[in-house]
C-alpha cells in the first residue's frame, strides 16, 4: 500500500506535508462544505482540521486504523463540534441525497487514484449494500452530509426514534463487516 | 441496570456521540457505562462513521487555491521552517528560429519525385508489431461486442510520475476469462530497467492476493493494447491494478510504484 505520510511529518519529513495537503485535502474540503455548507465556515474549519492533523501526527497508529480513517475521524470531530456549537439550518435549495451519494460509490468514474482508497471504497460500498435501504438512507445523510439526527427526521419522514435507531444498528452491522475482529465485549450489568 | 439494556444504551450514546456529538448529561452517562465496560472498544463506531464518510468523500477536488496557501502558512507556523519556499522565477527561453535548410526550388523537385516514387513503388507491408496491434483491437473489440458479461473500466491515474497523462481502459469477460487492457500515455518503459504487471483482486479472493495478470511493455509512443493473461480463473473481477516490477515481473508485489487502477462496480 501507499506509504502513509502521518509519521513522516511527526519525524520532521517536510516534504511529508505537501503530500499529507495533495492526498487528503480534497477529502477534508468535501466533508466541510458538505457539513457546514457556508464556504467561508468550510473554509475555517478545514484550516482548523489541518493544524490538529499536523499536532497529532504523531498518534496515528496504523494497527488502529488506516490513515484515511484517522484523517476522517479528526476532519468529522471538528466539523460536529463546530455544529454543535452554531447549529445552522440548511440553506434552502442544496440538495441532501442519500441517492447521489449511492450513485456516486457505484460510479466506476469514481473510483479513487490510489490503490488502498480504492479498495476501501468496495468494501465499503458492499457493506452499506448489506443494510437495509431505511438504515443505509439514514447512515448516508448522516455520515455524507452531516445532519443531525433530527435533520434526518426531517428529511426522511420518519420519527426521531427511528433514525436513531437506524443509526445505531446500522452502524453496528457495519461495524461486523468492516471489522469482524474489533468486538463489543459485554458491558457489565449496572446495580 | 440489565446487562442487555446497559449494552444498548452504551451503543446508544457511542452512536449519538460519532454522528452527531454529546451533551454533558449525555457525556456523562456515557462515562459512567464505559467505566463498567471492560474493554469495549470506544471507538469503534465513530472509526466507521469515519471510514464510510471518508469514502463517500474521496476523490473529490482539491483545496482551493488561496484556501492551500492558509493551510500550508498553518503548517509552517505549527510545524516550524520553511516548508514552501516561493516558486524561483520561469526562465525564458528565446525561440531558435529556424532556418530553411533545403531551398525553395530543389524543395519543389523533391516533392515531385517524392509522389512520383509513391506511385511506383508498392505500399511499404505493415510491422509486425502493427500487424499484431491491428489484430489485438479486433479481438477487443469482438470480445466487448460477444461476451455479456464484458465490462470496460477507465483506468484511474495515481500519484506515480509515470501515470502522468495515463489514460484508457480495461475490457473484462469473467465468463470467457479474457480481457485486454489499453493504454495511452503511459510511461514508456526500459525492459532491462522495469516491466509493467497487472494484478487482478478477485471477489473470492484475500485482497492480500491478487492474480498475476501477466507483466507487459509500454512502447515509446502512442497507443497500445495487451491482451491479459490470468495465472488463475478469476470468478468475479472487482479491480484490476498496474504496477511497475523488476524484469520477468515478481510473485508478490510490494505495491510501491502502483501507476493505475480500475474498479468494477455493480
Amino acid at each position: 500500500m501507499e506509504a502513509d505520510v502521518l509519521p513522516r511529518i511527526a519525524a520532521g519529513d517536510t516534504p511529508a506535508v505537501r503530500t499529507c495537503i495533495d492526498r487528503y485535502g480534497g477529502l477534508v474540503w468535501s466533508l466541510a462544505r458538505r457539513y457546514l455548507g457556508d464556504t467561508a465556515d468550510a473554509e475555517d474549519a478545514v484550516q482548523e482540521v489541518f493544524i490538529a492533523l499536523w499536532e497529532s501526527a504523531g498518534r496515528f497508529d496504523r494497527a488502529v486504523a488506516p490513515e484515511a480513517t484517522f484523517v476522517a475521524m479528526i476532519t468529522r470531530r471538528k466539523l460536529i463540534d463546530r455544529l454543535r456549537r452554531q447549529p445552522r439550518r440548511r440553506p434552502a435549495g442544496r440538495v441532501v441525497s442519500a441517492q447521489a451519494i449511492e450513485a456516486r460509490l457505484a460510479d466506476p468514474g469514481h473510483t479513487p487514484g490510489r490503490l488502498d482508497a480504492a479498495l476501501d471504497l468496495q468494501r465499503v460500498a458492499r457493506a452499506l449494500a448489506e443494510l437495509g435501504a431505511a438504515q443505509r438512507e439514514a447512515i448516508l445523510l448522516s455520515l455524507a452530509h452531516g445532519l443531525s439526527h433530527q435533520q434526518v427526521a426531517d428529511a426522511t419522514g420518519q420519527p426521531l426514534g427511528t433514525v436513531k435507531a437506524h443509526i445505531r444498528r446500522g452502524l453496528v452491522k457495519l461495524r461486523t463487516l468492516l471489522h469482524p475482529a474489533a468486538g463489543a465485549p459485554g458491558v457489565e450489568a449496572g446495580p | 441496570m440489565r446487562h442487555e439494556d446497559s449494552l444498548g444504551r452504551l451503543e446508544d450514546l457511542l452512536a449519538d456521540e460519532a454522528t452527531q456529538g454529546l451533551d454533558a448529561a449525555e457525556t456523562a452517562a456515557l462515562e459512567a457505562l464505559l467505566a463498567t465496560s471492560a474493554g469495549y472498544d470506544r471507538e469503534s463506531l465513530a472509526r466507521v462513521a469515519a471510514q464510510v464518510a471518508g469514502v463517500t468523500a474521496a476523490g473529490g477536488a482539491g483545496l482551493p487555491a488561496a484556501l492551500r496557501a492558509r493551510v500550508e502558512a498553518d503548517a509552517e507556523r505549527v510545524l516550524g521552517g520553511t516548508i514552501f519556499p516561493a516558486a524561483a522565477p520561469a526562465r525564458v527561453v528565446p525561440l531558435r528560429r529556424r532556418s530553411a535548410w533545403v531551398p525553395a526550388a530543389v524543395a519543389g523537385w523533391l516533392a515531385a519525385a517524392a509522389g512520383w516514387l509513391l506511385v511506383v513503388l508498392p505500399a511499404p507491408a505493415p510491422s509486425p508489431e502493427t500487424a499484431t496491434q491491428a489484430s489485438v483491437a479486433a479481438a477487443r473489440a469482438a470480445l466487448l461486442a460477444s461476451a455479456a458479461d464484458a465490462v470496460r473500466i477507465e483506468w484511474k491515474a495515481t500519484e506515480d510520475p509515470a501515470a502522468a497523462g495515463a489514460s484508457g481502459d480495461v475490457v473484462w469477460s469473467d465468463a470467457l476469462q479474457q480481457g485486454y487492457m489499453r493504454f495511452r500515455g503511459l510511461a514508456a518503459n526500459d525492459p532491462g530497467v522495469s516491466q509493467y504487471q497487472l494484478w487482478i483482486f478477485d471477489a473470492a479472493r484475500d485482497e492480500r492476493y491478487p492474480v498475476d495478470g501477466g507483466i507487459f511493455d509500454v512502447p515509446a509512443a502512442g497507443e497500445v493494447i495487451v491482451p491479459i493473461r490470468a495465472r488463475l480463473p478469476i470468478d468475479a473481477a472487482t479491480l484490476f491494478a498496474v504496477t511497475i516490477e523488476r524484469p520477468g515481473g515478481v510473485v508478490v508485489s510490494s505495491r510501491e510504484r502502483l501507476p493505475l487502477v480500475a474498479a468494477v462496480r455493480g
